[in-house]
């Protein structure tokens, strides 16, 4: 205890604790200057119909209307611009059926930033333009934070695309598609055919781009397109199947990260993700107008037709779907037992009538926080694809590999939850003997540390700044993690490290024939033209091939660190004949190659994973001829708008035609 | 000697005979051992039928009724002879049509025409009208003058062409709308340059579409149909419907029709009228792609003042005009606000549609070094939109295809003594052929469902030329189980091709069609039609086969089948 002092009460005690303190004084009594951090800029925050206008049209569900979506401010480079046109989209909303130009939205107009934006409303082309822009970066962003890196639009031929085009007023139909001719995505709209029993008021106007599930479903197209071109490739029924599907994925998760909709059904349905709800259908206005009595696609009713019966992309997709949702459904029921336990005494039965509050906050919390961890899964696993012809099979095992990467202890079972649902959906691969996780994974080379992989990271990320030029050999990959850059310049060196890596690897092919078969290749390959004729022979022990993409991903590592994953496609195009008998049938283009996972790490150079898609395999080939003579369309639209008398030639807009198609009748 | 000759056939080019490439009578086949020679047609054989082929052969004498099948190629046109009581004939004719797209199709029909008035004496018992498309009725059009020679005794149509009948009315409405709009779809397509390969595939798709809707010189098919309807006197035009009972033949003993289609199904022809549409918002008649479209023509022509446009998305007096800001010569508003906004959204659509694109910015709002040059560098010209809209065109189409082949009269002919059936389709699509699952008969105290006609189908005129989904396959072929099936497609493989049909015939429809018939499918194109010395690729006489002949003279005009 220390005693009254005696003198000045504020002057310091001298030598408290401090040896020698009585010599030592400050050199300025001055304090050491500091100020606050100025907070990054806040989301931005917009309001959105939380589903779609139909929501608000009935009194049971009019409190969840609407919601408030928080996007990323969007204006690291430039202010955001009327339209709304930013970093990533430009809303332009031009219709030219009805000869008009709605006028752009300014979001930083004074007065929509004090109120978050325009409320919702059906007759404001501007408020339709927020939406647009708020769901379509909510969906963006998942994808960010997925993958940790910038997204990238899918180039126009081997030019970069900035921004993708949203014309939210383009169609007069029943329709919306991501065009990849355009890399735009366009909306329609339409007077409803519902009817009595619909929410939605018989010939009022339905607008494709106000219901939030389908600015996902469109948007994943484009995103999807952006990190996997060959997708749009219809090489077996799987392809375009899963574009719908994990479309799908994406706009139905999304419903789970706006609590204010989980927490509504959640307390409606006393916690069961099992009873009819907003929350597993999609595009509900947009089903009821185009007179399909409900959701466009409700994911609790599975459809009647098996894997192996459904032909048709959304219906096969949608399988996809299903297989996922059941997985999620029994990951929230594992979570959230112990809550049930605690709420019933242990009994596991709620009691009748409503469930308590807190209950249904924790409840929601558990499920959103559920769905979050599934949405970044099913993204994450993009990366490890396979970069042509995928199967739903494949994509599993791209979800086990890519889990594995990112998480150690799988606690509550996801991965388990995965695998049980494929196989109780039919989607296993189908050259597994066993199912478990090591099986799943993808395997790695025989020998995981080839020669050529050494030194294939360049640490001096600066080398080549100045506008220095780069040696024409120059093959180490380069990444600037540490500078800030514009999607633009990403790009851009995107490009260069492609290039680099070609370098590198042709000449490992040059030296080592042999390692051709290794990545699936072939050597002797021709290099083609655009019209699938030969442009050059390239004999063997040369050939053609393009690294189609380098990317850098991150991982966890055992020990909890974040390590970079390198991420290499290589992939040769063949133009093969749809009938060998009779080439007046045309010709298309057979694709093969690798999908590397490396570890980049100086010294520690390692393939860890390679995906094969052998480009000489025949098996392939049978299956992709079978889809070139028969394509995806209904047999109506294939038999006047199929492109007519050359099979195998892609569609031009596969996914408007995909899109529209969905109401043709097919064949019993 | 018969399967010798169709092997070499295989290593022959495909001869060349009125404008028309005729397939090669080898095909994929399984049934590669016979156990014994094919024997001959027997009506072949005398050298009198053969030089008089033109007119009546005769049919073996317990041949219920010859068919003479016209091989115009894409277009239908049946001559059916029944032999009535007092042993004279009673005459039949199935359409007369062929499609706008082939080349020389009015030259053929007139041959055809002339054939059948030879033939027939100028005198139709019966003119069975299917449905209203081109390569249906377009004979009765170009040859009008030689039809107004002929005397028709009744005209049987589906119930869909009633002009007595409202829901016949309605659907004749909408259809004449419908092709209205793509009419004018595709002027506009034709009258934009540097369309994308997606419109240019609708472009082609809807001249398709069209193709069975007008003439080459743009006659309309209303005309054809009501030339073919005038025909008969009013009291003796027919419509008829599933729920008509069947019927005797009048004169003609033991042949009982009954008619399994057109559904009265609203649904599918786009006539439902629910009680919400009569007071609700827009209420408009019309298929909604068709409306949509149309109004937007409408607008374009000032037929439509701003507001009366019921399928625009907004109020009037939301937005500014496109074309204003499209065509560069509108003056803005005078009044200074009005003039800045106007110019404001001016900028925007120069700046993000019509005009140069702008170069991407760099981190530090500077622009970029890199040299690649930007995707949009040169304008944006690749991602307008000023005609994507048109693309709905193409599902109005596929709908007013649809709607319009499933309105085909399907009717069976049951041969009262032996059970057999034959059964024309006209070009029914999936709607129609579901559709029969429900439709059942009593005839005396026996239940005859239409299923059961399928299961005694002897003879199958393949539906809308051999497509994809003009014959089903679970509730269609599979229920045909009789081995005696035999099956003639009106269908030309290479003129096809030439407008850029994908599968027409659909070659997996082909095959399992030879495999139930046991080969005893005849096509238009088939090479032996085209051949004097010709043989078909199967046994005659089998079953109710009784007998085949073809023209020889000019050039396979015809094929005919004794059935009995």
């Amino acid at each position: 205890m220390i005693g009254p002092r005696k003198r000045h009460p504020s002057k310091p005690l001298f030598g408290l604790g401090v040896r020698g303190g009585k010599s030592i004084r400050p050199a300025s009594s001055e304090p050491i200057k500091r100020k606050v951090r100025k907070p990054p800029p806040p989301d931005r925050r917009l309001r959105v119909y939380a589903l779609d206008p139909s929501i608000g049209k009935s009194l049971d569900s009019m409190t969840i209307n609407e919601t408030t979506l928080s996007v990323p401010w969007d204006e690291t480079y430039e202010k955001l611009q009327p339209g709304p046109v930013g970093e990533y989209l430009e809303v332009v909303d031009i219709d030219p059926a009805s000869n008009k130009v709605y006028e752009p939205v300014d979001l930083n107009d004074a007065f929509l930033l004090a109120q978050d934006g325009w409320s919702p409303s059906e007759g404001n082309p501007q408020f339709h333009q927020q939406m647009v822009y708020a769901v379509g970066m909510t969906t963006i962003h998942h994808f960010e934070q997925a993958i940790g890196r910038k997204t990238l639009w899918a180039s126009r031929g081997s030019t970069p695309v900035e921004r993708l085009r949203i014309y939210p007023h383009a169609l007069r139909t029943d329709n919306a598609y991501y065009s990849p001719e355009k890399k735009a995505l366009l909306f329609g709209y339409f007077p409803s055919e519902s009817g009595a029993g619909d929410a939605t008021a018989h010939g009022s106007m339905v607008f494709s781009c106000l219901s939030s599930d389908i600015v996902a479903h469109e948007m994943t197209h484009a995103l999807l397109d952006g990190m996997h071109r060959h997708f749009e490739d219809a090489s077996n029924l799987d392809v375009p199947a899963f574009h719908e599907g994990f479309a799908d994925i994406v706009a139905l998760f999304q419903h789970f990260t706006m609590p204010e909709l989980v927490r509504f059904e959640i307390a409606r349905t006393r916690g069961s993700l099992s009873t009819e709800s907003l929350l597993s259908g999609l595009a509900k206005q947009f089903g009821e107008g185009s007179g399909r009595r409900g959701p466009l696609r409700d994911y609790l009713k599975p459809d009647r037709k098996t894997y192996p019966e459904a032909r048709e992309a959304h219906d096969r997709g949608s399988i996809l779907v299903y297989a996922v949702y059941d997985a999620f459904r029994r990951i929230v029921e594992r979570r959230t037992a112990d809550l049930i336990r605690l709420a019933t005494g242990g009994s596991g039965i709620l009691a009748a009538g409503a469930i308590h509050p807190d209950l249904v906050q924790r409840l929601t919390f558990e499920t959103c926080k559920a769905a979050r961890h599934v949405l970044r899964m099913c993204i994450r696993a993009l990366d490890y694809c396979p970069t042509v012809d995928i199967t739903f099979g494949e994509y599993l095992r791209a979800i086990i590999t890519a889990d594995l990467d990112f998480v150690k202890d799988d606690e509550y079972g996801y991965r388990i939850a995965f695998m049980e649902s494929f196989r109780k959906w039919n989607l296993l691969p189908s050259d597994m003997r066993t199912v478990s996780e090591e099986t799943l994974a993808w395997n790695t080379p025989s020998d995981p540390k080839p020669k050529w992989l050494e030194g294939i990271l360049d640490t001096d990320t600066s080398r080549f700044d100045k506008e220095k030029e780069e040696p024409k050999d120059y093959d180490k990959i380069v990444f600037k993690y540490n500078s800030d850059l514009t999607r633009t310049q990403i790009a851009d060196l995107d490009r260069k490290n492609r290039m680099r890596l070609w370098r590198r690897l042709s000449k490992a092919f040059r030296q080592n024939p042999k390692l051709y078969a290794e990545f699936g290749l072939l050597p002797g390959v021709p290099r083609f033209k655009a019209d699938l004729s030969v442009m050059e022979e390239r004999p063997a022990p040369n050939s053609t091939f393009d690294v189609h993409n380098v990317r850098l991903a991150r991982r966890v590592a055992p020990d909890g660190t974040f390590t970079p994953n390198l991420i290499a496609v290589i992939v040769q195009r063949r133009a093969v004949a749809v009938d060998p008998q009779d080439p007046e049938k045309g010709f298309f283009w057979f694709r093969g190659g690798a999908t590397l996972i490396i570890d980049p790490r100086e010294g520690r150079e390692e393939i860890r994973y390679v995906i094969i898609k052998n480009c000489g395999s025949d098996k392939r080939l049978v299956r992709q001829r079978e889809m070139a003579s028969q394509g995806t369309l209904s047999p109506l639209r294939a038999l006047y708008f199929g492109g007519g008398a050359k099979p195998g030639t892609a569609l031009a807009e596969p996914f408007a035609m995909m899109h529209a198609g969905q109401g043709d009748p097919d064949n019993g | 000697m018969a399967r010798k000759t169709r092997l070499s056939a295989r290593k022959t080019k495909p001869s060349r005979r009125a404008s028309t490439l005729r397939r090669p009578a080898a095909r994929k086949t399984s049934h590669t051992v016979r156990t014994k020679p094919p024997v001959s047609p027997p009506a072949a054989t005398p050298a009198p039928a053969q030089a008089g082929s033109q007119g009546a052969a005769s049919a073996p004498a317990d041949a219920k009724v010859t068919i003479r099948f016209y091989c115009q190629g894409i277009g239908d046109c049946h001559l059916l002879r029944f032999k009535k009581e007092d042993g004279s004939v009673f005459w039949m004719m199935i359409d007369c049509g062929i499609h706008s797209s082939v080349k020389g199709g009015s030259a053929k029909i007139d041959a055809i025409v002339d054939n059948v008035a030879l033939l027939t004496g100028k005198k139709l018992d019966v003119l069975v009208l299917t449905h209203e498309h081109w390569d249906h009725n377009s004979g009765f059009f170009s040859a009008r003058d030689k039809f107004k020679e002929f005397k028709v005794g009744e005209v049987w149509m589906g119930w869909t062409e009633n002009p007595a009948d409202t829901q016949a009315r309605d659907f004749d409405k909408f259809k004449g709308q419908a092709l209205t709009a793509l009419q004018r779809a595709s002027q506009r397509l034709d009258g934009s340059r540097g369309l994308s390969p997606h419109l240019s595939a609708i472009q082609v798709g809807l001249r398709q579409v069209l193709g069975f809707n007008f003439g080459a010189k743009g006659e309309k098919v209303r005309e054809a149909r009501d030339a073919a309807v005038q025909l008969a006197a009013k009291d003796d035009r027919k419509y008829y419907e599933p729920k008509t009972a069947p019927f005797e033949l009048p004169v003609v003993p033991k042949v009982r029709v009954y008619v399994l289609g057109p559904p009265r199904d609203t649904a599918m022809f786009g006539i439902t009228e629910r009680p919400s549409e009569m007071y609700g918002i827009g209420a408009e008649a019309g298929w909604p792609l068709a409306r949509a479209l149309s109004n937007s023509f409408a607008m374009d022509d000032g037929k439509l003042g701003p507001g009366e446009d019921i399928t625009a998305p907004f109020d009037a007096n939301e937005g500014f005009d496109l074309s204003g800001f499209l065509s560069h010569g509108k003056e803005p508003p005078a009044e200074k606000t009005e003039r800045e906004h106007y110019e404001h959204v001016e900028a925007f659509v120069r700046k993000h549609y019509t005009g140069p694109a702008a170069a991407p910015k760099g981190a530090n709002g500077q622009h970029s070094s890199q040299k690649t040059p930007h995707a949009s560098a040169g304008g944006q010209s690749w991602r307008r939109i000023d005609n994507d809209w048109l693309g709905a065109s193409a599902d109005l189409g596929i709908q007013l295809d649809n709607r319009t082949n499933n309105s085909s009269l399907v009717l069976a002919f049951e041969f009262i003594d032996s059970g057999r059936v034959m059964l024309f389709v006209g070009d029914a699509q999936v709607g129609n052929w579901l559709s029969w699952s429900d439709v059942k008969w009593t005839i005396g105290n026996k239940t005859v469902t239409a299923h059961d006609l399928l299961a005694r189908t002897v003879f199958y005129k393949v539906g809308h030329h051999g497509s994809d989904n003009a014959t089903l396959k679970q509730k269609g072929l599979e229920l045909m189980t009789s081995p005696h099936l035999s099956a003639f497609i009106p269908t030309n493989k290479e003129d096809a091709k030439k407008v850029g049909w994908g599968e027409m015939p659909f070659e997996p429809l082909l095959e399992d069609l030879e495999k139930r018939s046991t080969n005893r499918v005849i096509r238009a194109d088939d090479e032996w039609v085209g051949q004097a010395a010709g043989q078909p690729g199967f046994n005659v006489p089998f079953g109710a086969i009784q007998g085949v002949r073809h023209d020889t003279e000019n050039g396979g005009l015809w094929v005919e089948l004794d059935i009995g």
